[in-house]
């Protein structure tokens, strides 16, 4: 820790105590233990699909930077906040490949992870279905079936790379993330119909939340 | 689909201007319309300048258009990675409300011109594919479903 205002013992530090996770502390209510990151730190909006920001392949990230571990920190609190267990840049408009996530269970200890770009290096021929949702097409879901055991490579926020394998709800969501930096959506999985049926109410929300 | 006209020029409609024009920005694209965000109202923004300088529009229509054409290759990111060559008028006047809800006449040349032209389009449910031959038109569906079937 480079930061001496930061409460001893944190659970998970990312990078050099940018991001400090308190034990006790409820899901959705991460504690920001550092003064001055609370000052920084904010819940950015989540775009809600059909948006053109959406659909788009985002560009590859030529480094680590404060900028970038700014921007890791906020999408973590804009997930914990939603709450999801996955996000990536490009919901929240920023065309960028990474994503962040943590699926450790809602009692768990907190394990908030970044990924900067990520790609597959090995995918199993043994598939799993698991029931989708997405912050960007709220209160949908649906079943969509991808290989049950995933590796992927990729980089942390402080640039180190690492290869690691995911299975179970894992392997789901880095696969739905890393979708995300390719402009795909998990509706895409789905029907014409029933994705056309699903963009309605989406754009039925945006005139809801439009008139609010 | 066709957009609903607005009926006055509010904060609410000022607010979804900003949104299309950080989802324009980060594309980066010369323009947008509503419906692209999912927002089926006649709203426009027009940014084909090399400075920042994008133009709001609410309800426009195209009140005058020049017999001269222009040939620009167009894209939409509704239909990523598909282009095709587009023939428009090089110049036209827009009639619109601008953001204080005032109406006005801007002439548009130029890339301009070939932005709002597809703007307006957008509004009234067209895509700039419409605009093509029926041959030239049938390749670019047939090559978007080929792609769509591949998962992209």
């Amino acid at each position: 820790m480079d930061n001496a205002w930061c409460l001893p013992s944190p659970i998970t530090g990312i990078g050099q105590g940018q991001f400090v996770i308190l034990p006790n502390m409820p899901r959705g209510l991460v504690g920001l233990a550092c003064l001055d990151y609370l000052n920084s730190m904010s819940i950015r909006p989540i775009l809600i699909h059909p948006d053109p920001r959406l659909k788009k392949k985002c560009a590859e990230l030529p480094g680590v930077d404060a900028d970038l571990r700014r921007l890791a920190d906020d999408m973590l609190e804009t997930m914990y906040d939603a709450p999801g267990v996955g996000l990536a840049a490009p919901q929240i408009g920023v065309l960028k490949r990474i994503f962040v996530m943590d699926v450790a269970g809602k009692e768990a200890t907190p394990e908030p992870r970044v990924l900067i770009n990520p790609e597959l290096t090995w995918t199993s021929e043994a598939l799993n279905t698991y029931e989708e949702g997405c912050l960007s097409i709220p209160e949908i879901f649906d079943e969509i079936t991808r290989p049950a055991v995933v590796r992927m490579r990729y980089l942390d926020v402080d640039g180190k790379e690492h290869e690691d394998e995911f299975d179970g709800l894992g392997a789901t969501c880095v696969q739905h993330e890393l979708d995300h930096l390719n402009g795909k959506l998990f509706i895409d999985f789905l029907s014409v119909a029933r994705r056309g049926l699903i963009t309605g109410k989406m754009k039925k929300l945006k005139r809801e939340r439009a008139r609010d | 689909m066709a957009a609903a006209p607005v009926t006055s020029v509010d904060d609410d409609i000022r607010a979804i201007w900003d949104e299309m024009l950080s989802a324009m920005y980060a594309m980066p694209g010369v323009g947008l319309a509503a419906p692209q965000i999912g927002v089926m109202l006649r709203l426009a923004v027009v940014d084909a300048g090399e400075k920042r300088a994008a133009i709001r529009m609410a309800n426009p229509e195209i009140v005058k258009a020049s017999t001269t054409l222009q040939i620009h290759e167009e894209g939409s990111p509704n239909l990523p990675g598909l282009y095709a060559k587009v023939s428009r008028p090089d110049r036209v006047t827009l009639r619109f409300l601008d953001e204080t809800g005032v109406r006005v006449e801007h002439e548009f040349t130029g890339l301009w011109s070939t932005s709002a032209q597809h703007q307006v389009d957008h509004l009234n449910g067209r895509m700039f594919f419409d605009r093509l031959g029926p041959v030239k038109r049938r390749m670019l569906i047939d090559k978007h479903l080929k792609q769509q079937k591949r998962g992209r």
